[in-house]
């Protein structure tokens, strides 16, 4: 039997929605499932009863609260696609906006993480959702399976003064290459949840945390690993790594 | 089969038992195990089971229902009467809660603040809450039956005690519920201390109904926190009857005695060449007949008589692990060159050597040899050439021929050793201040220390006991004695016996010598104390003292008037032992205020004796010890002890080795090699600093869980009036100063609400946030002094957390969040840092409405 899905999107780049419109596994989506609304390519507006509803992006204005627990109230299980559904997303570095997590609003069964969620891991949360099963997400942080890892000690005591590799440091990456912490310049694996296959670190860019905490919040495990290493006085007034995906979750 | 005719057998409970214990049994093993000898009655037993247990190739193990069934078992012990219930007491703790609460009246004291019968109400309605009762005293022996048929009656397997600070009473309430319930599952909810004593209406106007309701808060919080605890496994240490005494002072040796003398083995660890410590070299002690070396050398007799003293004189701790009650202790022996057992103590090689050295067990009054024995009482008495020495010196080994045991060998290497103890003795002592340069010290212009007088003063030291001065060799005419010479403001006044035994010793050796003892008042506490005692004529109380040298004469100033004299002796103040901070991290105790050890945050099998702890005499030394040595013999006259490990637990699944509790644990009990994560359980001393770090949860600490900790924090957060204040304690300082607000019933708005950690460096970041994001208005943290941490740095640990959430939060959170170091007994401090703080966060919310 095909399940009926529901996909919205609230405040996004609609990146999320485009990466899976343009991925291998969405013909046969679209095959699985039956589709009753989704007005990024049809032009139904009418939220009916359905089993699985897929939000984008955050919220930030108070007319989505009322569409939100619209769907909730339609939706048998509701799912954040991408990390603004998620955790609030890249608005939260506004100072002006408000950027909120669907989670601060209505509960919900799960997430399919990442800004966009890299192809793997969305088709095979897509799949199991599509055969009516959970998503299953690993529990680990991104050292656990990092390219980068067998090659050195874990050290901290190198201060850490940049956020990117120059492009030099970029080229010469290979197998032997060392952690980019060892080289002084901040990647957020050890605090990102495992899942994107390293996409980044392989192309010689550090993790920016885009797939979000496995438990705690981002703030929290932000500033439990920083208050370990050696951080520059640089990149101690940066506030932006605070804010990147999300914000804490107290009045302001 | 029924499930009762299948329980109704003993055998048949048994199998069940130990399937349950250990989970797969082969089948020869479950017949011993059993005691049966035909196989016939096992297999009509195990029959008689049947679809309780199954059997793979090999062994046999509980079904789905067979588990079930035993944990119904679990909570209804009384099933089993009585014959195999002590099977059950090493699995304790279960998934399922049945909460007992004892609200204890502490003799009025409770019900005069508020309605008691009001709060056992509101426990009735707790979740998982099956029983409440009020008693007056529960601390008294006479309710101990009572108690214990009520876990009985009510099958309780968890208890929450709202009555007074764990700090008072806890190990009271532990020994109630020994029998019957596992102290993991003991909640305490300190209604006395941290309620209703500081929170008395009568104290200000303080509507009672909040008092009324913290109280309930901090039962609901304890009930919701003993529900989510989860099982404890015991951990059962066979102790080691021997001890290891690190120092070999007049304090260690008399300890050493006492310990080998109630038959215990004893190692003494020292790291000079010889035993005697520093008294040896002292001329005699104040009230004591004997010279010191005559009876240190008497008291060495006997400890090298002792079969069950061995000495390892030269030697460094290197590494210790374990716990009490078996430690593993790693020392290096360093090198002597020169073999104790086949030297006779001739001294050939002393007298053929070329090149000397200044003698610092002289303290550098004279010269010694390379090769040397320190002083002529010396044990081992055996000459020792230092490492650093053999590296400058001629390699002539003019010594080694000179040898006729041949014992010298210069090619020695370090040793190292491994002992196995059950409980560890600091007694390295102290050592003497030593910047003199404001007093213009200098031994060959007549400036010197009392140690170096001590040795004018013996008779084997350098003028054979004759006072001279060592520039000219003449006796002086007026010697002046310069007390407390030391760090500003001690509080020490153990210089008066020293000043009197010189006066003393002065007067028989060179009875027409004058003598002036001077009191320099500014560097000393409660100076009018010591106003009070200035009787004696040769005692002088100045605001100012100062040395000065006039036409070949040293002159001491004394506020305006001059004391010419020829013999100025500096009497030395004790400081720190310049090693304790090395052995801080590897023998675990904390240091106080001064730099001495800590007497009151030593673990359990840690102990310390002598000038450790600050200045001390040597009759309390003497003392001290003994009672010490009582101690230990008591502890290590255990075959056992019983311990549950408190502690961190690691689940592999969701840990992603990325090594930052690694580098946090201030213990380095945390290993990762390769694909494997280790704790090293024994080094593990359960702060949490790295639950605190851990990005995934995978660690989490077994009894102070976060669940536990953010579960608290909700309860706490339905208190109904603003500012809600919630303080993060460490158990050992920031609580206990709590409690001592609460001893001497300081008020405080009961709008503070106390969650105990066992470190600061527990403190997560999620916790702050936390707190702020459920309405709490302000977040206290309150930890120890620097410096004074038990856990090493836990507190500045926390302070670098807090410094980059303020930087996060913008000035107007950041000033909500304070942490502030406190010891124990600063309970005014903590009420008035509350006060303050309420009255801050109490402005800031009526300017913000």
């Amino acid at each position: 039997m095909k399940l009926k899905f529901l996909i919205a999107s609230l405040t996004s780049c609609s990146g999320c929605i485009s990466t899976l419109i343009s991925s291998d596994i969405f013909p046969q989506f679209l095959e699985r499932t039956n589709i009753s609304y989704f007005p990024f390519i049809s032009d139904e507006d009418k939220i009916e009863e359905c089993d699985i509803a897929l939000i984008e992006g955050c919220i930030s204005m108070d007319s989505q609260i009322e569409l939100l627990k619209d769907i909730r109230n339609n939706a048998r299980k509701v799912y954040a696609l991408g990390t603004c559904a998620a955790f609030g997303g890249i608005l939260s570095l506004s100072k002006k906006k408000k950027a909120g997590a669907i989670s601060d609003i209505v509960q919900i069964d799960g997430i399919i993480p990442g800004c966009p969620p890299p192809l793997k891991l969305m088709g095979n949360c897509l799949l199991r959702l599509i055969e009516n099963k959970e998503i299953e997400l690993s529990e680990k942080n991104l050292c656990s399976s990092c390219p980068l890892r067998g090659n050195n000690d874990i050290l901290f005591e190198k201060q850490i003064y940049k956020l990117n590799p120059s492009g030099d440091e970029i080229a010469t990456l290979d197998e032997n290459s060392k952690c980019f912490l060892n080289n002084g310049i901040l990647c957020l694996g050890p605090i990102t949840r495992e899942g994107c296959d390293h996409i980044c670190i392989e192309h010689g860019i550090p993790c920016e945390g885009c797939l979000g905490p496995v438990s705690k919040d981002y703030t929290s495990n932000l500033i439990n690993f920083l208050s370990l290493v050696n951080l520059s006085k640089d990149l101690r007034k940066y506030k932006g790594i605070f804010y990147r995906f999300s914000k804490p979750k107290i009045r302001w | 089969m029924d499930i009762y005719s299948i329980l109704s057998h003993p055998f048949r409970r048994k199998i069940l038992v130990l399937l349950e214990k250990e989970g797969y049994i082969p089948y020869t093993e479950l017949m011993d195990r059993l005691g049966l000898e035909t196989t016939g009655q096992l297999n009509f037993h195990l029959k008689k089971i049947g679809t309780l247990i199954d059997k793979d190739n090999r062994s046999y193990f509980l079904t789905e229902d067979g588990k079930r069934i035993l944990k119904i078992l679990n909570i209804n012990k009384r099933i089993l009467s009585g014959e195999h219930i002590d099977d059950y007491l090493d699995s304790k703790g279960s998934e399922i809660s049945r909460v007992g609460v004892i609200i204890c009246n502490c003799n009025t004291e409770i019900s005069n603040v508020i309605n008691i019968n009001h709060l056992e109400k509101y426990a009735n309605k707790l979740n998982d809450v099956v029983s409440v009762r009020i008693l007056e005293n529960l601390c008294q022996e006479k309710n101990l039956d009572k108690i214990a048929n009520w876990v009985k009656d009510n099958y309780l397997n968890k208890v929450v005690i709202a009555a007074c600070s764990p700090k008072t009473h806890q190990h009271i309430f532990e020994r109630i519920f020994q029998e019957v319930i596992d102290h993991a599952n003991i909640e305490i909810a300190n209604i006395r201390e941290q309620c209703c004593w500081v929170h008395h209406s009568n104290m200000r106007n303080i509507d009672p109904l909040l008092t009324l309701k913290k109280a309930h808060l901090l039962i609901e919080a304890a009930v919701e926190r003993v529900r989510l605890q989860k099982e404890v496994k015991i951990k059962r240490v066979e102790v080691e009857k021997s001890c290891a005494i690190l120092g070999g002072g007049i304090a260690g040796m008399t300890l050493a005695l006492n310990l080998a003398r109630a038959g215990i083995k004893v190692y003494i660890i020292e790291n000079t060449p010889t035993l005697g410590g520093k008294v040896a070299r002292w001329h005699r002690i104040n009230k004591m007949g004997d010279c010191s070396i005559c009876f240190i050398s008497e008291l060495i007799g006997e400890i090298v008589k002792e079969k069950n003293i061995e000495i390892f004189t030269n030697t460094d701790v290197k590494n210790v692990s374990g716990e009490v009650g078996n430690f593993t202790i790693d020392l290096i022996r360093k090198p002597r060159y020169i073999d104790e057992k086949k030297c006779t103590g001739c001294k050939q090689c002393i007298e053929v050597c070329g090149i000397e050295k200044e003698n610092q067990y002289e303290f550098g009054l004279n010269n010694r040899k390379v090769i040397y024995i320190p002083f002529p009482n010396a044990y081992p008495y055996a000459p020792i050439i230092d490492e650093e020495d053999l590296k400058n010196c001629l390699n002539c080994r003019i010594c080694e021929r000179a040898c006729m045991n041949s014992a010298i060998d210069l090619n020695q290497k370090s040793e190292e050793i491994k002992i196995k103890v059950g409980a560890k003795v600091i007694a390295i002592g102290a050592d003497l201040y030593s910047e003199l340069d404001a007093y213009h010290y200098n031994p060959k212009n007549n400036i010197i220390t009392s140690p170096e007088f001590e040795r004018i003063l013996s008779s084997d030291g350098i003028t054979d006991g004759k006072i001279l001065r060592i520039s000219d060799k003449k006796p002086p005419k007026t010697i002046s004695i310069i007390q407390n010479v030391g760090p500003s403001k001690s509080k020490e006044n153990f210089m008066d016996p020293v000043a009197y035994k010189y006066l003393s010793c002065i007067k028989v050796k060179n009875p027409d010598c004058k003598v002036n003892v001077f009191y320099d008042l500014s560097k000393i506490q409660n100076n009018d104390e010591y106003l009070l005692k200035s009787t004696d004529p040769r005692f002088h109380y100045s605001k100012n003292i100062k040395i000065e040298n006039e036409n070949n004469q040293n002159i001491v100033i004394s506020d305006s008037e001059k004391y010419p004299s020829d013999l100025i002796i500096l009497n030395l103040n004790l400081v720190p032992n310049k090693d304790l901070k090395k052995l801080r991290k590897t023998m675990d105790f904390t240091l106080d205020d001064r730099g001495f050890m800590s007497e009151d945050t030593l673990a359990s099998g840690i102990y310390g004796v002598g000038t450790i702890f600050g200045p001390l005499n040597y009759h309390s030394t003497i003392s001290t010890a003994n009672n010490v040595a009582v101690e230990i013999i008591s502890l290590l006259s255990q075959d056992y002890l019983i311990s549950e490990f408190t502690g961190i637990e690691i689940n592999e699944l969701k840990c992603g080795l990325c090594g930052l509790c690694m580098q946090s644990c201030p213990y380095n009990a945390i290993i990762i090699e390769g694909d494997k994560i280790n704790i090293d359980k024994f080094k593990c001393k359960g702060c949490g600093t790295c639950v605190s770090v851990c990005p995934t949860s995978a660690i989490d600490l077994n009894i102070d869980t976060s669940e536990k900790i953010l579960k608290t924090i909700e309860v706490f957060s339905k208190f109904n009036k603003k500012p809600k204040i919630i303080a993060f304690c460490c158990k050992s300082c920031g609580y206990a100063a709590a409690d001592d607000a609460g001893l001497k019933k300081l008020f405080y708005h009961p709008n503070v609400f106390i969650i105990k950690v066992p470190c600061t460096g527990r403190v997560d970041t999620e916790f702050i946030l936390k707190s702020f994001e459920v309405g709490f208005d302000g977040v206290m943290i309150i930890g120890c002094r620097k410096d004074a941490c038990r856990y090493i740095d836990g507190i500045q640990k926390v302070q670098k957390k807090v410094d980059l959430l303020k930087k996060v939060l913008g000035p107007r959170l950041s000033r909500r969040i304070i942490i502030k170091n406190l010891n124990a007994v600063e309970g005014a401090k903590f009420s008035n840092t509350i006060n303050k703080f309420y009255n801050v966060l109490s402005e800031e919310i009526r300017f913000e409405t």
